[in-house]
């Protein structure tokens, strides 16, 4: 897995690529946790994403909880097919607020 | 309908690095398709077998690396997982998932597993510890006879 974060319209963005296991999501984790603690609104971007496990879903929720207890904008965009499956299963995908692109969230002022 | 024999897919040992981790997800995805498995369903399996070493990894071995034995069998239009390590023996009462909140991850892989496998049974592997996980699903796919 590999990451890259980028501000971009009011938001850190958090591109995400390749496989998350339990190997590599405290990576994922720590990339996603730093920009919420840093006080930014925060997109997750998914569409590199070939593989994701119930640890990478995981530091997904963490990020949820922790926008909302710092009431930050957190939400998952462009949602790769085989990511999308596993939130699916996971019964998670209404849980989180999801954009089909970085273009298509609401611009943070 | 004429019962097919049973056919051995895959073997393998490894001891869930993360390397072989990997490169186990690549031999499954690849066996899965040449047997007709759709990507949805390659996806899914993969997932559970994942989801499984995963939990004997953290669990049976306290989050190192060791034995596991992968066996992925096709019996007629079903496929049977197996994976066997050396972990102290579980109860199968273990496998039963915890009430799970939306916004509580534990026991999330669990979850996974049950939802995309039709059976999922544990048993001792043998006298001395070691636990055999089976797993079943039907095949979804076009290319039966294959």
């Amino acid at each position: 897995m590999s990451y890259e974060v980028q501000l971009e319209r009011g938001y850190a963005v958090v591109y995400l690529e390749g496989e998350i296991d339990m190997y590599q999501s405290p990576e994922a984790r720590g990339a996603i946790l730093n920009c919420l603690g840093n006080g930014h609104h925060t997109l997750v971007e998914m569409s590199a994403i070939r593989y994701i496990d119930s640890s990478g879903v995981a530091s997904l929720v963490e990020g949820l909880q922790t926008a909302r207890e710092r009431d930050l904008r957190f939400a998952l965009v462009g949602v790769s097919e085989a990511a999308m499956r596993v939130l699916q299963l996971a019964r998670l995908d209404g849980v989180f607020t999801i954009h089909s692109s970085v273009d298509r969230a609401p611009e943070v002022k | 309908m004429a019962t097919e024999p049973e056919k051995v897919l895959m073997e393998r040992r490894f001891h869930g690095t993360r390397e072989e981790m990997r490169q186990m997800r690549e031999a499954l995805r690849t066996v899965l398709a040449a047997n007709g498995a759709d990507t949805e369903q390659q996806q899914r399996v993969v997932l559970a077998v994942c989801e499984a070493c995963m939990n004997i990894v953290q669990h049976g071995y306290d989050g190192r690396p060791g034995p596991i034995g992968l066996t992925l069998r096709r019996r007629d239009d079903h496929l049977e997982v197996e994976l066997v390590d050396e972990a102290p023996t579980l109860s199968p009462l273990d496998l039963i998932p915890r009430q799970r909140e939306a916004l509580r991850p534990g026991g999330l892989g669990l979850h996974l597993i049950r939802s995309i496998m039709e059976r999922v049974e544990l048993e001792a592997a043998g006298a001395e510890g070691g636990n055999r996980l089976r797993m079943v699903t039907q095949l979804e796919h076009g290319a039966k006879g294959k």
